[in-house]
């Protein structure tokens, strides 16, 4: 199963296996990861699950639809590197993914 | 402006208890309602004409165009959006909201819509400060020592901890809403339903399970656990919802198992011992005794707890004074050993068939630090031993 690392903007890191087939904020939400919200679900309507992917694996996580890209736009903090983990679905290429969280989602 | 809506229509906006604002397509603001002069604490004059950005507003490191979203939900309402996304709203005092805003366009040539809005500022901080909380508690749950799996009225599995992962070997999401059955041994399967319906009609709010038995479970290998097991049940709405918190009692079964084997073991060699052989506390008191002492001292003898002189050593004694100097010395021997001297001495005693038997009698402080927290006496009869 992929290992994601994911490190909350005070530093603190979970290390978790998310299964194939899931998406990087399910994975944060089943393993009570704190610092990504996923309110609408996964439905990418919310822009509660904003995360920066470091550019070594911004490829490997696919480019972004437009409505993602649109709405990042409620995101705060955004830069370059910024996604919305729904929208990253986990794959084997994607064992040992690490993601960042930002201060806030709300 | 507003003279291109009819007076019934200002009517009704100004009725509303919602905020409302219309806006033309360049995002100026042609009309508020009273709701929304309220909310935002400007009067209707000072933002009429003005840009919506004055009081909708990108909070820090957004990159929201208000103007388009806007405009874009009043071509096309998207309903999903509408519900999760907030906008920020900015107050006459500089105070920020959150807001939930519908948008409709009016059918109209000059394209003007409506924007309602909705301040979930409280609600939204409630909402998080629920979900914080659950966060937390369900925290504490995930990596508690002890396994923790919740079941539903009908005995599906709805929480399965870190621990229990761990204990049963099967991941969380391979038992969620699976058969609490799954977990026990195929034995107690027909009995457990019986026994947790018992216990949702029980007083109890919670109890220690196997009070009947011992409490096992079978782990994804086919091996038996055995468990230490209890049970609380949280009713919502009528419907309970059981709450099983299990401790893995295996290590502490094989130790306990090792202790009685070796306790075993220690006393075969202590009753069997040729020796007369007694532990004492400091201050003289039996603690153990073996076999060979109930012997020399005969049979019904209570003698733990007893100071080791009170004892019968002396069975065929009649003289009363005799017998008490006697008791004396082997007090005061026994408070030198105490003290931390090692004693080893010959001695006699006399049994109740009047036969002398000459004793080899030894006591010697058993030391923690400086402290004697015990005495070991031993005497082995030597009266059948040739004289060397």
């Amino acid at each position: 199963m992929p290992r994601v690392t994911y490190i909350e903007a005070n530093g603190t890191e979970h290390v978790v296996d998310v299964p194939v087939g899931s998406s990087v904020m399910q994975g944060a939400i089943n393993n009570l990861i704190p610092g990504i919200e996923g309110d609408c679900g996964g439905l990418c309507a919310c822009a509660t699950c904003h995360v920066y992917v470091p550019p070594e694996w911004a490829r490997r996580c696919g480019e972004p639809e437009e409505l993602e890209v649109n709405i990042l736009d409620f995101a705060f903090d955004v830069k370059p590197e910024s996604r919305l983990a729904c929208q990253i679905e986990v794959g084997p290429e994607l064992d040992g993914l690490v993601v960042r969280m930002p201060m806030r989602q709300y | 402006m507003t003279e291109l809506l009819s007076g019934s229509t200002l009517v009704l906006l100004d009725a509303l208890p919602e905020a409302a604002l219309i806006l033309a397509p360049d995002g100026c603001i042609r009309y508020l309602n009273r709701a929304a002069t309220e909310l935002l604490g400007h009067e209707r004059s000072e933002l009429e004409g003005e840009p919506v950005s004055r009081i909708i507003v990108a909070q820090s490191g957004q990159r929201i165009d208000t103007v388009a979203w806007l405009t874009r939900w009043a071509e096309q309402p998207n309903a999903d959006q509408l519900r999760y996304l907030t906008l920020t709203g900015r107050t006459r005092s500089g105070q920020h909201l959150r807001l939930s805003v519908r948008v409709a366009r009016l059918d109209r040539p000059d394209r003007l819509y409506v924007v309602t809005m909705r301040d979930v500022t409280a609600e939204q901080r409630e909402h998080q400060d629920v979900k914080h909380a659950y966060l937390v508690v369900s925290r504490i749950l995930a990596i508690a020592d002890d396994a923790i799996v919740n079941v539903d009225h009908e005995q599906r599995i709805t929480f399965f901890n870190r621990k229990a992962e761990s204990l049963f070997g099967y991941r969380a999401e391979e038992v969620l809403g699976a058969s609490l059955d799954r977990l026990l041994p195929m034995r107690y399967r027909a009995a457990h339903s019986g026994h947790i319906a018992a216990f949702q009609r029980d007083k109890a709010p919670s109890r220690l399970m196997g009070e009947r038995g011992e409490v096992a479970g079978l782990a994804r290998s086919g091996e038996e656990i055995p468990l230490e097991a209890s049970i609380t049940k949280v009713f919502v709405e009528g419907i309970p919802t059981f709450s099983v918190h299990l401790r893995d009692i295996r290590a502490r079964k094989t130790a306990e198992r090792a202790r009685l084997e070796s306790e075993q073991r220690f006393r075969t060699v202590f009753d069997h011992a040729m020796e007369a052989i007694a532990l004492l506390d400091p201050e003289g008191r039996v603690l153990e005794l073996n076999d060979a002492t109930r012997a020399l001292l005969g049979a019904g003898v209570a003698a733990v707890g007893t100071s080791f002189w009170m004892l019968p050593w002396w069975p065929s004694l009649t003289d009363a004074r005799e017998r008490q100097n006697r008791q004396r010395a082997m007090q005061e021997t026994v408070e030198r050993c105490a003290a931390g001297q090692q004693i080893r001495m010959r001695g006699e005693l006399v049994d109740a068939a009047r036969v002398t038997h000459v004793i080899d009698f030894s006591l010697r402080p058993v030391r923690t630090g400086d402290r004697v927290v015990a005495i070991v006496a031993e005497g082995r009869d030597i009266t059948a031993l040739p004289a060397p």
